[in-house]
């Protein structure tokens, strides 16, 4: 089926057709708040929170822009909001995918909450840019669209980005 | 590390799987929400008619509640509306009242009402017949034959009406007994009546006088209260 015609049935109030949504997007949905808070169980509460969250505001689509676009911007900003409400960010959790992962892997994690947690007090958005660049593999125009400004901005903010990081690695060698 | 390891340790990090269990809770609760959404819709849709059709009767209501009439419209006035059904009463009286004079116009002329004078047809039954006006005017030419002739006619006449008023008189005299209970008539004084009735009549016979007084009596005498009663022929003797 068309997933312009599901949207449109989920919209007219068809349940099924909104189970169907959620079924098909509920990877990505969880996929992206695991890499913005990299710990199973907050992912899955910010990925329930954006579930409740786009059964409210579903009828807000316009289809003026791809729905996957639409849905990372409500994803964000929903882990924006839990972020608010628990009040923290750091967890303690960072080995709990050691199962999964061999021992080397388990250290880059370590390395990269770090960093990320850096790019966060950097400044705004440039966790988000780092993530939807460099994870997720968008251009800077879509990840300008998701987050709500211009292409150039993201340029600057990726700009800034490996400028910190070959300030951070010369801090290190030294 | 640097930049482009930075990218790289992204682009290699794999998220694991979701778990089951969490995408079946995170279902059932959007989907409960997405349910009270829509009820929610439904009802809100449901409001706005009945606002809407709230807001008609607004703007037709006849009174305000801020007690100042400049916030109602033209049309909903109170006094203009009870002008205006004054006038549509006016006018369809009016029309009611012209169609009937049109239909009846003898209901346009006021008449005095029929109780307050009672005439007792006795004393007119009394009163001789009309006489011809050929027969008044030259009696003297007429020969014997037609003069003899008519009054035998005359006398057969008169001997037929005195049967049929004796019949009624006391049908009448019984009628006016039950009618004098519970008014008192006002006889026209014989006087005006008289000389209309008996102008041409040579000989005139007033009988039942009597009656009267006897009636007349009797009425006082059945009367629940003190009444007084007078009888047609105490009218006529009664100073101008």
């Amino acid at each position: 089926m068309d997933p312009r015609d599901l949207i449109r049935r989920a919209q007219a109030g068809d349940a099924t057709a909104f189970g169907e949504l959620l079924d098909s997007h509920y990877d990505t949905i969880f996929r992206f708040a695991w890499r913005w808070a990299r710990h199973r169980a907050n992912a899955e509460d910010i990925a329930q929170l954006a579930c409740i969250k786009l059964a409210n505001s579903l009828a807000q689509y316009r289809f003026e822009a791809a729905f996957a676009t639409w849905l990372y911007r409500l994803v964000i900003s929903c882990a924006q909001d839990w972020k608010r409400s628990q009040q923290r960010h750091e967890h303690d959790e960072l080995f709990e995918n050691a199962s999964l992962t061999d021992g080397s892997q388990t250290e880059d994690q370590i390395y990269l909450a770090q960093v990320l947690m850096e790019l966060e007090d950097l400044g705004e958005g440039m966790k988000e840019t780092a993530l939807l660049v460099h994870a997720e593999g968008m251009s800077h125009a879509e990840a300008g669209a998701i987050l709500g400004v211009s292409e150039s901005t993201i340029s600057w903010r990726v700009h800034t980005i490996r400028r910190h990081m070959g300030k951070r690695e010369a801090r290190v060698s030294v | 590390m640097n930049s482009h390891q930075l990218e790289k340790l992204l682009q290699q990090d794999a998220p694991p799987p979701p778990d089951a269990a969490a995408r079946r809770a995170a279902r059932q609760v959007a989907l409960a929400e997405f349910a009270r959404v829509q009820a929610e819709a439904a009802h809100e849709t449901a409001a706005s008619r009945w606002s809407m059709f709230q807001a008609l009767l607004g703007t037709l209501r006849l009174s305000s509640h801020t007690q100042r009439s400049d916030d109602m419209p033209w049309y909903s006035r109170r006094m203009l509306l009870g002008g205006a059904a004054s006038v549509c009463l006016v006018i369809v009286g009016g029309a009611l009242t012209w169609k009937t004079l049109r239909v009846d116009p003898s209901l346009a002329v006021l008449s005095a009402p029929h109780e307050s004078v009672s005439v007792p047809t006795k004393d007119v039954g009394e009163l001789p017949p009309p006489v011809t006006s050929e027969a008044a005017a030259e009696p003297e030419a007429r020969p014997r034959e037609e003069e003899s002739k008519l009054r035998d006619a005359q006398s057969r006449r008169d001997a037929e009406q005195a049967a049929v008023q004796a019949a009624s008189r006391q049908e009448l005299a019984k009628k006016e007994k039950d009618e004098a209970r519970t008014r008192v008539p006002i006889a026209p004084p014989p006087a005006a009546q008289a000389p209309e009735k008996s102008a041409d009549a040579e000989e005139v016979v007033v009988t039942g006088l009597r009656a009267r007084i006897q009636q007349s009596l009797e009425i006082k005498r059945d009367a629940v209260g003190v009444i007084d009663s007078i009888s047609a022929e105490d009218i006529g003797q009664f100073p101008d």
